[in-house]
């Protein structure tokens, strides 16, 4: 999984006009460009540095879906494969991302630029949208020394602007399986959105499912907080905010911003780590829980004396479950509620079996004694009893 | 059968070009072994003009011009200070095929002789030029403190000025200053010594030394050391081993050199965007070496990324650094 877009070297770019696609309407004409934009070296290098900052952090694999019917996989094809040139292709594909935007999407660039990465020749693709700001002109007027200010409307690339659309196609990505590149799409904030340009225009989709990225992602987070040497308190916090971070209503997962705002300093360069060794990207994903759903609702302490615990994640935070760490590796675990219901329940109490082929992390034998592990609970594992109830005691 | 002044002459100018691509060779061989152990040091190559190889040869009236012109080639290697002599001429042994050593510095009985201290060494050059006769060519290496060569080039432009002869209390007035170079070389290593008794002090110097002569194997622009000292404070509480980092530092530069190198030229002292823009001021330093390296690990992204928080640098100048070094951060 490519995360360093340090070889991406950008030469020539040309920029199309895309007007705005009003519903009902007939599609508007293009007045395409005719030739190369003339890019200074200072504007060249800065849009370099720009688009290799954005694939890194947001850039995506993605692979064609034929299914999908877009003409861009076999205009990215011919250019890549000499037959078209810049002008040529950089038509085609405007032509391509006015006819699958729909009534929504604003007038707007295309930037097609030809490129290298890793030295193979590649062709990227930007749609930008204007932005606004002010500038100032020192002036003097009847004499006094002032400023006039100016509003722009016609910015482009901000030093701040995160909303722009990318993708990028290189020779490397020439399979037979289909063409493959990198698209990234800050702007997304809902799947119809990432739909019109993932599917419509580029004619692909994500090679990595969302869904499966989120479950490595939920797995190793959770693996990692049970080899952290720390205090029970703070690997509590972690697998809550874990927990907490998949059951939000955002579209996306972006690890780094999770690390950075929820572990200590002391811990995040350690998890990161730990996601990367184990393929879990640390940019941001599209998220999807449905492989692990039913883990989301329950956390389950194990304690060293065969006791453990299950209770719903608001109870671990609305402090009806609180846990002390006592500093000489015990812990305290209180429960504040009503009980409900007490039974036999040794067959409740056995531990979930672990996994028949997973390897036992050396980590697992550091933990902390009087607190071994910390869960989201399986769903098949998951005892009858609601609410904040105090969960059977394996005897 | 020695070659006449005439043909000597003939022989050199053909073969000088040759001669000069393998004193580049050498000089390059050197600085990176330098820069892989931890070396700070100048290393500067020439060949002899046609000239000075023609003046020379009628002024000392060899027998063997061919022969007795040993310095061809001449490579200087500058170290800061005293102390890294022998670790440098212990290096210039290992990695290049040494054929002899002109070492005067504590020749027995030369106690009350102020003279140059002499440390050359006669070395076969690298890069695989040879001769007509398949034998590669060779150079002489002057190895000096940074004392020594401002000495050494003054004394050479006073004292032998042509067709004029120095009236001996100049020579001896020239001669005496051997003695303020050996008291500043012996103050310089005391120095260096008590400084390495402050150790967050000393891994500062050492890894901003480390960076600077594999940086100055790029562009040798001038840099504002101010700014240097703040960010390598910086990037040290990033590196736990200085002694090793030096050879990791190396490594990570050979194995990226071409995307440095392009890096500099887009975004480093030459560019547009820093001289016209005043962007990327990092890049025009020589601790973005170790800014790149740490960028490239995501754990090392991360130590850099929080000790940079806790410090009082601007965000945008690592953020910039990360947009070059194409990683998000």
């Amino acid at each position: 999984m490519r995360t360093d877009f340090g070889d991406l070297v950008v030469d020539q770019a040309i920029v199309h006009v895309v007007p705005r696609r009003a519903p009902g309407e007939e599609l508007p004409p293009l007045q395409l460009s005719q030739t190369f934009c003339r890019l200074e070296e200072d504007v060249r290098f800065e849009l370099q540095g720009k688009l290799r900052d954005v694939f890194a952090r947001l850039g995506r694999e993605v692979i064609e879906d034929p299914e999908l019917k877009s003409s861009l996989p076999d205009a990215v094809r011919a250019f890549l494969g000499d037959q078209q040139n810049l002008v040529q292709v950089s038509g085609e594909l405007a032509h391509a991302l006015r006819d699958s935007q729909g009534g929504n999407s604003p007038a707007g660039l295309l930037l097609v630029a030809s490129a290298r990465l890793d030295g193979q020749q590649a062709l990227l693709m930007v749609k930008l949208e204007h932005e606004t700001g002010m500038q100032t002109n020192e002036i003097v007027t009847d004499g006094l020394r002032t400023f006039a200010m100016q509003y722009l409307d016609d910015l482009l690339l901000t030093q701040k602007s995160k909303v722009y659309k990318v993708a990028l196609f290189s020779e490397e990505g020439l399979s037979e399986a289909g063409l493959q590149g990198w698209a990234a799409d800050p702007q997304t904030s809902g799947k119809d959105v990432a739909r019109f340009f993932l599917e419509k225009f580029l004619g692909c989709r994500h090679q990595n499912d969302p869904r499966e990225l989120t479950r490595r992602f939920h797995d190793t987070a959770m693996d990692w907080v049970n080899s952290l040497r720390t205090d029970s308190d703070t690997r509590m916090n972690y697998v809550l905010a874990t927990m907490v971070e998949l059951q939000s209503p955002a579209p996306t997962l972006d690890p780094t911003e999770f690390i950075r705002t929820h572990l200590r300093d002391t811990h995040q360069a350690d998890l990161a780590a730990y996601l990367a060794e184990n393929d879990v990207p640390i940019g941001t994903f599209e998220k999807n829980t449905e492989l692990i759903s039913n883990r989301l609702q329950k956390m389950r302490v194990d304690l060293s004396n065969g006791a453990f615990l299950v209770a719903p994640v608001e109870a671990m935070q609305d402090g009806t479950i609180q846990v002390e760490d006592l500093g000489d590796g015990r812990t305290t675990v209180t429960v504040t509620s009503k009980v409900t219901k007490t039974s036999s329940g040794a067959a409740a109490g056995r531990p979930p079996k672990p996994p028949a082929q997973r390897p036992e992390l050396p980590s697992q034998a550091e933990t902390l004694p009087g607190f071994e592990t910390i869960s989201a609970l399986p769903k098949q594992v998951m005892p009858t009893h609601n609410g904040h109830t105090l969960p059977p005691v394996q005897t | 059968m020695p070659l006449s002044a005439d043909e000597a002459f003939q022989r050199y100018q053909h073969e000088r070009p040759r001669i000069q691509k393998a004193a580049e060779a050498t000089k390059a061989h050197l600085e990176h072994h330098t820069a892989l152990h931890g070396i700070p040091c100048e290393v500067t190559s020439r060949a002899k003009e046609v000239s000075s190889f023609n003046t020379k040869m009628y002024r000392k009236g060899y027998t063997d011009p061919w022969k007795e012109i040993t310095d061809k080639a001449g490579l200087r290697v500058i170290v800061p200070h005293r102390g890294l002599l022998d670790p440098a001429l212990k290096l210039i042994k290992e990695c290049l095929d040494v054929r002899w050593v002109e070492d005067d510095r504590d020749t027995p009985g030369d106690e009350d002789r102020l003279r140059y201290p002499r440390l050359h060494i006669q070395a076969f050059m690298v890069g695989g030029q040879e001769d007509p006769d398949g034998v590669p060519y060779d150079c002489e290496i002057q190895l000096r403190t940074e004392a020594v060569d401002l000495w050494s080039r003054m004394s050479h432009k006073l004292l032998y000025k042509p067709g004029t002869e120095v009236s001996p209390d100049v020579r001896r007035s020239l001669y005496r200053l051997i003695a303020l170079v050996e008291l500043f070389d012996l103050e310089v290593e005391r120095g260096v010594e008590a400084m390495a008794k402050h150790p967050e002090l000393a891994r500062s110097n050492q890894l901003l030394d480390t960076a600077e002569q594999l940086y100055r194997t790029f562009t040798d622009h001038p840099y504002s050391t101010e700014l240097s000292h703040d960010v390598i404070n910086v990037l040290a509480q990033t590196i736990d081993d200085t002694a090793t980092y030096s050879e990791q530092l190396t490594q990570f530069t050979e194995r990226f050199r071409e995307r440095l190198e392009r890096n500099y030229t887009h975004y480093g002292p030459t560019s547009a965007l820093f001289l016209d823009r005043g962007r990327y001021l990092l890049a025009s330093q020589p601790e973005s070496l170790i800014i790149f390296e740490r960028l490239s690990n995501v754990r090392s992204r991360f130590e850099l990324h929080i000790a940079w928080k806790h410090s009082e640098l601007p965000e945008t100048m690592l953020t910039d650094m990360a947009h070059i070094w194409g990683i998000g951060l």
